[in-house]
């Protein structure tokens, strides 16, 4: 029965030649990324490097500290950051059968920066060192307030659910723009970069939050890839092969939310991974979850890594660090305009 | 009025100052013409990015005042002050010095053509930040420790200037770090255009250069 549910794949592209490329791709960006940054350290004298301060333990040389301190934490930051946002956004846009859906539509980033905004101008910018905190309760809290103003008709309907999300996201970003001119610009200096989104701030310690995170709730979003195949059937189908619809859903806006959530505490608020990823994925392998999802947690990491390093290396001998948000969300949306024009010329 | 973007015209208006003094960078022209449109006297002067420049500042606001005397009073001071420090650690060598303007996670440094630069120079510091041809330039970490400060003055308030402090522990053989050499400084010292910027200049030389080592 459940074979059935796999669905078409539209693309041509064998789905082994698709995967030997996509890691093949991941690995070579991170190794560039790995040799890439303001200090030159030659490609050779890695090896040599790592190895060294395996032995002393720890390493204190500084080429050793800057690989293993600096620049490996955020390589595989940006990995995780890309890969959980698009994966949230495959699960959203899976649920609610909408391309348009992200993270960030459903109200995500506004919660969480009103949050934060508002600890500012109650504690001052102190506030800010608790920013990841605030950021996660805020996203969570955001989808979880769409949830529940949804759910009091009854059952949950997707039309419904994104209007209020999308209104949830206007409500915030005109509360804190409210927020910035009662307490005037100058205190809040932190908080729009960190709404611009940026994994300067990806040491080790970002790692291992992310890591456990994302990798447990990426395995249980993989679990539920029969029930989102069943769902993209329609409900009452889905609910024939005996899968309970409301039951699903809400797990996977949990799941989807709390990948977010985490995401956003980690790098602030980052666009359209969540968006463009899934949707070009969609266009190579098809829409069968069970092979959409990690192709999602591979691809959104490739494109995220590409996105912070351009935005880490292109200009920083001028003194310009680019907030990797608006990295995404110029190349993203390019991307995404291009995909759009294509398909109409055809 | 207003904030630093918009200015609320009708409040200005209303109030009718003396004197309107308008930045030749963070304003509009508009605000500028329309200001004076109304019969105000108003008078754009540029934001000075040398210590000698404020001086000059002060006496050419001094000017605009009445109160030429004062005016040239603290500008010479200023100037002296100056002198005095350039002179006190000639002799000492320079410290290669970072200051950081903000909390991170990007830091945020002044460079060459700044206030913050030009003080840095004259309390015998060499910024490490050198010349990007930007005013404020962003750097990542890796570009700071590998630079090796001796010295770095870390210009937030309050727990996340602390924060940042304690932060840079992470790296325990950049000099600055080994030898403690990590101070806070209020940004309101060096960073705003008051005469406070003599509490920040000494401040700042005396941190690069203790008393022990001035020959």
């Amino acid at each position: 029965m459940k074979k059935d549910l796999r669905l078409e794949r539209k693309a041509g592209l064998s789905r082994r030649l698709f995967w030997f490329l996509l890691l093949l791709a991941t690995l070579g960006l991170a190794g560039a990324a790995l040799v890439l940054g303001s200090v030159s350290i030659p490609l050779g004298r890695i090896p040599e490097i790592l190895l060294r301060s395996g032995a002393e333990q720890g390493g204190n040389s500084p080429e050793a500290v800057i690989l293993l301190q600096l620049r490996l934490p955020r390589i595989i930051a940006a990995f995780l950051v890309g890969g959980a946002l698009s994966v949230a956004g495959t699960l959203f846009q899976g649920l609610f059968r909408n391309p348009l859906v992200e993270p960030y539509t459903l109200g995500v980033s506004g919660g969480a920066t009103v949050l934060i905004g508002l600890g500012i101008l109650i504690f001052g910018p102190d506030v800010l060192l608790l920013a990841p905190l605030l950021g996660f309760l805020g996203a969570v809290g955001a989808v979880s307030l769409a949830v529940i103003l949804t759910g009091r008709s009854g059952r949950l309907g997707v039309e419904r659910l994104l209007l209020i999300g999308v209104m949830i996201s206007f409500v915030c970003s005109a509360a804190l723009v409210g927020l910035v001119s009662v307490a005037g610009l100058d205190r809040f200096r932190g908080l729009l970069y960190w709404t611009m989104g940026s994994l300067a701030g990806a040491d080790p310690a970002a790692v291992a939050i992310l890591l456990p995170v994302v990798g447990v709730s990426f395995a249980l979003a993989l679990g539920r890839a029969w029930a989102l195949n069943a769902l993209a059937l329609g409900e009452e189908n889905a609910a024939g092969l005996g899968y309970d619809p409301e039951r699903e859903k809400r797990l996977i806006i949990l799941l989807g939310s709390l990948l977010a959530g985490v995401s956003v505490a980690v790098a602030g608020v980052i666009g359209f991974v969540g968006l463009l990823v899934p949707h070009l994925l969609r266009r190579l392998v098809g829409g069968d979850h069970r092979v959409l999802l990690p192709a999602a947690l591979v691809g959104g990491g490739f494109f995220l890594l590409a996105c912070d390093t351009l935005a880490r290396t292109a200009f920083s001998a001028q003194g310009i660090q680019f907030p990797v948000g608006a990295v995404t969300g110029l190349l993203g949306g390019v991307i995404f305009i291009a995909l759009l024009s294509a398909r109409r010329a055809r | 009025m207003g904030d630093l973007r918009e200015a609320d015209l009708e409040e200005i208006v209303r109030l009718r100052p003396n004197l309107i003094l308008i930045s030749k960078t963070g304003n509009r022209k508009a605000v500028a013409e329309a200001l004076a449109k109304v019969g105000l006297n108003v008078k754009t002067m540029e934001r000075p990015n040398t210590v000698a420049g404020y001086a000059d500042f002060i006496r050419e606001l001094g000017l605009l005042t009445g109160r030429e005397a004062r005016a040239r009073e603290l500008s010479e001071k200023i100037r002296k002050e100056a002198a005095r420090l350039q002179a006190r650690t000639a002799a000492d060598g320079r410290v290669r010095t970072f200051v950081q303007l903000d909390a991170g996670p990007v830091l945020y440094s002044a460079g060459a053509g700044t206030l913050v630069g030009d003080l840095l120079d004259i309390c015998g510091g060499e910024n490490i930040v050198g010349d990007r041809g930007r005013a404020y330039p962003a750097l990542e970490v890796e570009e700071v420790i590998a630079a090796a400060p001796e010295v770095i003055v870390v210009c937030v308030m309050g727990r996340r200037g602390e924060a940042a402090v304690r932060d840079w522990a992470r790296f325990p053989w950049v000099p600055a770090v080994a030898a403690g050499r990590i101070h806070l400084l209020d940004p309101d010292l060096i960073c705003r255009l008051s005469p406070s910027l003599l509490q920040g200049m000494e401040q700042i030389s005396k941190w690069l250069h203790p008393e022990e080592s001035v020959p």
